[in-house]
């Protein structure tokens, strides 16, 4: 059977850290500005924000990005088929037939795609992040690639190995064995936004 | 192929962690955590992957530089040799005119823990008697409370944390301070570990416990006595633990039969159930740890709080077993090494310099005055984490030239004359243990230093150079040398053996764990004059405190000064440092107060309302920001904020002392929680 790459988010584990989110922007050479994978805090905007009435409260984090929707309305829209579907499973863009027309941007219903609308700019100004990185210049659209530098070479997403509450997993969910098939199951995947009929490849337990 | 290199975290934090760093034309281009780390295992903290940035900042400072005026913020860039030459001509100018050394302070802190950044410490013993700034601002407290009870700061490796059955995590924020040991705590809770966070803050750490209290700031010791009570009453204790390990325990029971649960209620604002079942919790499922956290014990009464909970763990024969134990910051790993670089000039000749408290460094500057200061060098230190600010200023604005060795400019900048520019972890060698954990790694340079930065060691080699080229002899500091040498210097043979290496260069393939015990206390033998663990300590007693963990009031509220204001670290940032790069900026914001919703809603205030918050002391304008996550009483603003020329979130603080911290650090620290004030819409 072939692949279908999959993550599952554990937000029981996750303690909001923002360590993904910097070490990806890091890996992926993310310019200033951007974030292609975002922590929310499900209270609201700061980062501390607690949810319910005082004093019975929670907290809880939304780590986001690309969802690599199965039936994904981005790759749907692209009309220079830039954004397209992998054979295992793993929703990517051929940054050089990108024409930078966003229709992408507004297909998607979870905004995770972000645009460079002038010439990137980068804190130190060098490309920095894995070699192999794949290079983006300016007036593109770009986003979360399950750090397809890595997963080519057999490595984990960098946000994965890097989460220290270990509250990221990924693997082949069609792979009934595989830890990532096993959490959705035993521990009931959710999916954002299900009725959008999307399918996302990216699950959440709690 | 990028190339691979070796380096550490230097920066004030529990997890020290070894860094992967990958090198291409001589750019550091990515960072990793070191998988051969068995305690950061692969992982850095966001901080830890922002660091490509922080060495590149377009802030950072890479060239000498002077101000003129000071305040100007005019900053022209100046040659090392410039630099130098004005400094040691200073030194010797008030050597010249007050026959003393003493015109000269040093003032360091831990802005960087590697051991050769101890340079500048015995470049000043190299002069002779200088002034020194002594004390911390961080932990002293706390650590006297250990000191009294057990003799020594000793504690668990942390590890050791998954064999736990219960995890009390007393005043203490792990998810954002110590992100490593929640991995070890879920893999104590994975194996039925019951997890308890006690704070007045509800916390990320909090939101993830089984149960979580939120105390009046300051009762801690309130409530550990309730819990002791409940302990002795249900014969909970251990009495063969007792008989044999405990000095004291008699007159405690004694003490205990003076208070009542209501008391304990009415002091802590905690329901009397919530009280017994967290002691129910403690002291029936052991093996149980708890971690006392360092915001804790920054009350005028901290320490005896801390000394309190301590008792806890006595009571119950939660000591010296796998999966017990008391945690807090340790230095006896730290102990082992050398200090080749921190006693190079006092292993050979003793030099007495004159002390003053760092936490009251204005009043204590404006006091000393046979000779007074008059010059100041200030490394790694951010004087606006201190309190009295206002005082400060004016005794900064009295000194005739400040020297201040960083990396970036921060709050303290505008008295500075003259700025050094220092290199990061990235561009030297360096050698540092860890407070927490029992992983020793190595600091290789990665890089080559930036523009014209240098590393701590070679500045003052540099300096010692140019004050024995004007004036031979007169300092004893070595004017040259080799970096490596002298991270060489800091191992020993106690340290190799207890690595199993046999050389230093051996750790460049990858950290390795010390041979040291997992469990603190094992032999029970402690460390104070009866051996056992003190309840009772005429010790104490000798130094004008308590003899028995009995309860001392906590600061409270005066009438007009209703609100108690908590500054705890922010996420983003390590105290002053991280908080200056634009990766790190999530949710941060617009400096702000956080306030009760309910309080906010009786006072008329809602979210983004500004208000001035004011004391004795000062004032400051802020937003105010909707936050349930703490009392009615509390604002918190998380420290750090870089504040603006009129006002900084310190000038708040009245630098009331804790009741500890001489024994351990030499002076006691600031009550920093204990800082009230009133507010109002501005
Ligand atoms: S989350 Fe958005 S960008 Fe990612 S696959 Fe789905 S629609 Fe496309
Ligand atoms: S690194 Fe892990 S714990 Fe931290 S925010 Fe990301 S998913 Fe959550
Ligand atoms: S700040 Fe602490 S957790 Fe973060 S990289 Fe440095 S040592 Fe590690």
């Amino acid at each position: 059977m072939t692949k279908k790459y999959g993550m599952v988010i554990d937000l029981k584990r996750c303690i909001g850290c923002h360590t993904c989110e910097i070490a990806c922007k890091l890996e992926n050479d993310v310019p200033m500005g951007m974030y292609w994978n975002r922590i929310l805090t499900e209270g609201g905007k700061y980062m501390d924000a607690p949810k319910g009435e005082y004093p019975n409260v929670q907290r809880g984090y939304l780590p986001l990005a690309c969802q690599h929707c199965e039936n994904a309305p981005c790759v749907k829209v692209c009309p220079v088929a830039a954004t397209y579907k992998s054979e295992d499973g793993r929703v990517l863009i051929n940054y050089e037939r990108c024409i930078g027309c966003r229709y992408c941007m507004a297909a998607c219903p979870y905004n995770v795609r972000v645009f460079n609308w002038q010439e990137p700019v980068r804190i130190p100004d060098f490309d920095y992040g894995s070699a192999d990185t794949p290079k983006r210049k300016r007036g593109i659209v770009e986003k979360c690639s399950f750090c397809e530098q890595r997963v080519n070479k057999g490595m984990q997403p960098f946000c994965v190995e890097v989460c220290p509450a270990r509250a990221r997993h990924f693997g082949d969910l069609n792979d009934p064995s595989s830890e990532v098939a096993q959490l959705v199951r035993t521990r009931k995947g959710e999916q954002l936004l299900e009725d959008r009929g999307t399918k996302p490849q990216v699950y959440y337990v709690r | 192929m990028p190339k691979v290199f070796r380096n550490l975290c230097p920066r004030n934090c529990f997890s020290t962690c070894s860094i992967l760093s990958y090198v291409e034309n001589g750019k550091l281009v990515r960072v990793s955590g070191d998988p051969a780390h068995g305690f950061t295992r692969g992982n850095l903290c966001a901080k830890g992957y922002a660091y490509v940035e922080r060495v590149y900042s377009p802030e950072r400072i890479l060239h000498p530089l002077r101000q003129f005026p000071r305040g100007s913020g005019n900053w022209c860039p100046i040659t090392w040799e410039e630099a130098l030459e004005t400094i040691a001509r200073k030194i010797l100018e008030l050597k010249g005119r007050y026959h003393s050394f003493r015109p000269v302070g040093f003032c360091k802190q831990y802005g960087n823990m590697g051991l050769l950044h101890y340079a500048a410490n015995a470049l000043f013993d190299g002069l002779g008697s200088v002034t020194v700034t002594e004390g911390n601002s961080c932990w002293s407290a706390g650590l006297d409370a250990y000191l009294y009870s057990m003799g020594s700061m000793e504690k668990p490796d942390p590890e050791d944390m998954v064999n736990s059955k219960v995890i009390v995590l007393w005043g203490v924020n792990p998810a954002w301070t110590a992100v490593h040991q929640m991995h070890f705590i879920d893999r104590a809770r994975t194996r039925g570990a019951q997890v308890v966070v006690i704070d007045p803050v509800f916390t990320a750490t909090a939101a993830q416990a089984d149960l979580y209290l939120r105390p009046k700031a300051g009762s801690d010791g309130a409530l550990a006595l309730g819990m002791a009570k409940y302990i002795v009453e249900n014969a909970w204790h251990d009495h063969e633990f007792l008989a044999h390990h405990v000095e004291g325990y008699e007159a405690f029971f004694a003490y205990l039969t003076s208070i009542s649960y209501d008391w304990v209620e009415q002091e802590t604002a905690l329901p009397v159930e919530a009280i017994k079942e967290v002691t129910e919790l403690y002291a029936l499922n052991s093996p149980a740890a708890i971690w006392t956290g360092l915001g804790l014990q920054r009350h005028t009464n901290g320490g005896q709080n801390v000394r309190t909970i301590l008792t806890l763990a006595a009571l119950t024969g939660n000591l010296g077993r796998p999966g017990a134990g008391l945690y807090n910051p340790s230095m006896t790993p730290w102990e082992l090494f050398s200090f080749y670089t921190r006693d190079h000039v006092i292993s050979r000749h003793p030099v007495e310099h004159r002390r003053i408290n760092i936490n009251l460094l204005g009043a204590e500057l404006k006091k000393t005055t046979d000779p007074p200061v008059k010059m100041l060098w200030l490394a790694q230190r951010d004087l606006f984490q201190d309190a009295h600010t206002g005082s400060l200023r004016g005794a900064l604005e009295d000194l005739e030239l400040i020297v201040q060795v960083d990396q970036f400019l921060n709050r303290s900048s505008r008295y500075a004359d003259i700025f050094l520019p220092t290199t990061t972890q990235f561009e030297e060698w360096d050698v540092l243990p860890s407070y927490w954990h029992h992983w020793i790694g190595i600091n290789e340079p990665a890089i080559s230093p930036l523009g014209e930065s240098k590393s701590d060691l070679q500045i003052a080699w540099d300096l010692s150079r140019k004050l024995n080229e004007l004036s031979p002899g007169i300092c004893s500091f070595p004017t040259a040398g080799k970096e490596e040498e002298w991270v060489a210097g800091e191992f020993n043979q106690e340290v190799y053996s207890r690595l199993e290496i046999e050389d230093y260069r051996e750790l460049l393939q990858g950290p390795r764990k010390l041979k040291w015990p997992q469990v603190a206390w094992e032999e029970m033998k402690f460390k104070t004059p009866s051996e056992k663990f003190e309840i009772s300590s005429l010790t104490a007693a000798s130094e004008g405190l308590p003899l028995l963990p009995v309860y001392s009031e906590p600061a409270s509220a005066p009438a007009a000064y209703p609100f108690r204001l908590m500054t705890p670290h922010s996420q983003s940032g390590n105290n002053s440092q991280f908080l200056n790069l634009p990766w790190l900026t999530w949710g941060t914001g617009e400096p702000c107060l956080r306030i009760n919703p309910l309080t906010a809603k009786r006072l008329g205030l809602s979210n983004g309302a500004r208000v001035r918050v004011y004391n004795q002391q000062g004032e400051i304008v802020f937003p105010v920001k909707l936050s349930a996550t703490i009392r009615e009483d509390t604002l918190v603003c998380f420290q750090g904020w870089p504040g603006s020329a009129e006002h900084e979130l310190n000038d708040l603080l009245n630098g009331s002392p804790t009741d500890m911290g001489s024994k351990g650090s030499g002076r006691p620290s600031i009550a920093i929680h204990d800082t009230f004030v009133n507010l109002c819409p501005a």
